[in-house]
């Protein structure tokens, strides 16, 4: 057989087996309903979890900056407090 | 052998320019106290906090660019109803840590106001750490930052760059 007969031969039409088509419809039809549900809610539950983590990550974020500021806030006024007090001192 | 020389003498080179954190815990001083500051910023967390603050606002691109060289903050403040309340020792205890690379820059006794120490621990010529003791009667406050620091830098902070001045007053801020 040559080539072109080997790929006629593949590609030649067959009828699909008794009851494929009932099968076919039968499954579609059972898992449509509950499939969908449950599909919906991990995907409500995959962007709630993302969501909650993206807002824990942004306040963790506020908060530490805040914590930045106020650390710097009285490391400063400490400096500048014993400077002042350095000053007085040498003034005296 | 030869595969650890390497990291080996990266160690041995490295060592003496990692930043010295102190230790900072002085448990049950809390509770004696009327307000307390603690605040705990190590490398990760200082990372996340300048990602927060703007780069292209001159205020907050000030701290950034100091926040970002650093390994660590460490603040503790802790004032009290009455005199007396806190062990001196407590203050000991921190110094007895500070190596031999930490110089005392600043030391102010004042019957009158508060007493003051400022250390720094010099690498050579850069400070990569900074400790400031400061005691009050009825206020202990103690500021550790660890990594290069400008202290002109830091004291310029105050009332600049959207970093709001202490008042004289506790609590008030301008």
């Amino acid at each position: 057989m040559n080539l072109e007969e080997q790929l006629r031969a593949a590609l030649q039409r067959k009828e699909p087996p008794a009851g494929f088509r009932d099968r076919v419809v039968r499954a579609a039809r059972e898992r449509s309903p509950w499939r969908r549900v449950a599909a919906a809610a991990v995907l409500m539950a995959v962007l709630g979890g993302t969501t909650v983590r993206y807002v824990e990550q942004r306040r963790e974020g506020e908060r530490a900056k805040e914590q930045v500021l106020q650390a710097l806030r009285i490391t400063s006024h400490q400096l500048r407090d014993t400077r002042e007090q350095i000053h007085d001192v040498s003034n005296h | 052998m030869r595969k650890y020389l390497l990291p080996l003498l990266f160690f041995i080179v490295a060592s003496p320019l990692q930043a010295q954190k102190l230790n900072l815990e002085f448990p049950g001083l809390a509770e004696k106290a009327r307000e307390v500051v603690d605040i705990t910023l190590d490398a990760q967390m200082l990372k996340i906090a300048s990602k927060f603050l703007s780069a292209t606002e001159a205020d907050e691109r000030a701290v950034r660019i100091i926040v970002a060289k650093l390994d660590g903050i460490y603040v503790r403040n802790y004032e009290f109803d009455h005199e007396g309340e806190y062990d001196r020792a407590l203050i000991d205890r921190v110094r007895t840590q500070l190596g031999p690379s930490w110089k005392k820059i600043v030391n102010v006794r004042s019957k009158l106001k508060h007493d003051a120490e400022i250390y720094l621990d010099m690498r050579g010529e850069q400070a990569m750490g900074l400790l400031v003791i400061n005691t009050q009667p009825r206020q202990l406050t103690v500021v550790n930052i660890v990594g290069p620091i400008d202290l002109d830098q830091l004291s310029q902070l105050e009332g600049e760059f959207g970093i709001p001045k202490m008042s004289k007053k506790r609590g008030e801020h301008e």
